[in-house]
């Protein structure tokens, strides 16, 4: 198992618990949705698994290692106001080799054994540029480009850090539908290609049925048996059959409903 | 506005001030306004020599306040801003504090610190510390706790923070804050530097010349302090230019 929830336990201050003895594994290379109504604790379990944030009690682990601090393994694309205002593009997208050559390989903030020479990062740089389609882009600051190029920026600037596993916080909320699904497809494109371990938080049924190759359901209040639907999300078939991906996304609106 | 176009604004104002300069000269007429035909020959001697350490004196106190203020005010602001606790048990302290003109302090200083150049340069770097602290903080407030975040999930720990989001994110208000309090520093110089010291624009212009009648001599000192304080101000701004670039040229594409 590349990510285990084990009995976590959560709450904000003294206000009420959102997780309580909550266990859920996500495989290696799997995509996992996460959905549920807003304030139902998506980001809270995102921050849990960025290592952002700390259970109360439980422990989460990744690649068999509890997660005590920010793992340097794992990527995260939050749904805005992730880059540098005052970097362009391509400075944005080099921001985390150059935090990692600032630091060396501690194996704290950045793998063991991993140096960066400066020839191959820009080679990297330059590779998830053009990947992402933003090359055009680099010498333009995040105010000059449009929200989806900006979410562009934002997964390149990840994936030059050769994560292994990859969380996404409402990544394509604020898109508009063509653009947020081009980019879906992206994703699952770049997950199934890099082997990535791939959990994404959404509140888009559609996005979540596209997406996940299964969806959890959280729910507003205390979370505790894990709700997890099978979902052959990310495969064409279910994709071309407008009327199976309806009746999955109707199953998981029921589900969602339940959950209020 | 480009390169150019300052440059060019400033050579007229500078014409436009030596215009004015001179018609006054001319209405006035009395030997406490000489002309600056008579002026700028003694200035530019002078600066070869005696006024020019003087220059250099109070150009290096004022650099060394603006050092002391930035070093001290940045981190004190940062923390400020991002530890809401400590903004609101020292927020009502601060909004005391700030309003407070510092120069009445001076005698005080002299006596805690002594009759040197560090109770100078103390003066004005309290001074210019309060503006730099407060609009560093208020710039810190506003930082979106995503791109923190986001930061530190590519693994920032608190120096990378400080090197690559905090300290560019309040640059801009920090050189905003120095060019607004510039003018002020320079003043509390010339009233600092009034006593208990031999050198300093401010010591030459009231005690070297003002005292014993040496008037264009005087005018002399008057233009070294008010050459510091347009260098000052236009090196500021200049800074400002450079780093407010993603504020600029905002164009859509």
């Amino acid at each position: 198992m590349m990510i285990a929830v084990e009995n976590i336990g959560f709450a904000y201050g003294n206000q009420e618990t959102v997780f309580d003895d909550f266990s859920f594994t996500v495989a290696r290379g799997e995509i996992l949705a996460v959905i549920g109504p807003s304030g139902g604790g998506k980001t809270t379990l995102l921050y849990l698994l960025a290592g952002l944030r700390m259970p109360r009690s439980g422990r989460v682990c990744i690649d068999g290692q509890p997660l005590t601090r920010p793992r340097p393994g794992n990527g995260l694309v939050l749904q805005d106001h992730g880059l540098l205002p005052w970097s362009t593009v391509r400075d944005n997208v080099a921001l985390g080799l150059k935090i990692r050559r600032f630091y060396g390989p501690d194996g704290r903030h950045s793998p063991n054994g991993v140096t960066i020479d400066p020839a191959v990062a820009d080679q990297k740089i330059a590779y998830w540029l053009s990947r992402l389609d933003i090359a055009d882009l680099a010498d333009k600051y995040p105010t000059q480009i449009s929200r989806g190029q900006r979410q562009r920026t934002a997964i390149a600037r990840t994936m030059t850090l050769d994560p292994d596993v990859l969380l996404m916080d409402e990544p394509f909320s604020a898109l508009d539908a063509p653009t947020s699904e081009n980019l879906q497809d992206l994703v699952s494109g770049l997950a199934r290609e890099s082997n990535l371990t791939t959990v994404i938080v959404t509140h888009h049924i559609q996005e979540a049925v596209r997406m996940g190759q299964r969806i959890l359901v959280v729910r507003r209040g205390v979370n505790r048996r894990p709700q997890i639907v099978a979902n052959a999300g990310g495969d064409e078939g279910v994709r071309q059959d407008p009327s199976a991906f309806n009746r999955q996304c109707d199953h998981v609106r029921a589900l969602l409903g339940a959950s209020r | 506005m480009t390169r150019r176009a300052t440059l060019s604004s400033a050579l007229i104002g500078t014409g436009m001030f030596f215009l004015l300069w001179q018609i006054g000269a001319w209405l006035l007429h009395r030997p406490i306004l000489p002309p600056p035909l008579e002026v700028l020959p003694i200035f530019a001697n002078l600066m070869a020599g005696e006024l020019g350490l003087h220059f250099a004196a109070s150009a290096g106190r004022v650099l060394a306040a603006v050092a002391i203020a930035v070093v001290t005010a940045v981190p004190a602001g940062l923390a400020l801003g991002q530890l809401p606790l400590l903004n609101r048990i020292f927020a009502p302290l601060i909004a005391i504090l700030y309003p407070i003109p510092k120069i009445v302090l001076l005698p005080v200083i002299y006596v805690l610190m002594g009759i040197t150049d560090v109770s100078k340069i103390f003066l004005i770097a309290l001074i210019i510390f309060f503006q730099i602290m407060v609009v560093v903080r208020d710039e810190a407030v506003n930082l979106h706790p995503e791109l923190i975040l986001s930061v530190r999930s590519l693994g920032a720990g608190r120096r990378a923070l400080f090197r690559y989001v905090y300290f560019p994110a309040s640059l801009p208000a920090v050189l905003t804050a120095l060019r607004i309090s510039i003018g002020t520093a320079v003043a509390v110089l010339f009233i600092a530097e009034q006593s208990l010291t031999n050198y300093g624009l401010g010591y030459y212009i009231v005690v070297e010349t003002y005292q014993v009648l040496l008037y264009p001599q005087m005018y002399a000192g008057i233009l070294g302090m008010s050459l510091l304080g347009v260098l000052l101000y236009f090196g500021v701004y200049t800074l400002e230019q450079r780093t407010n670039r993603h504020l600029h040229d905002n164009g859509k594409p």
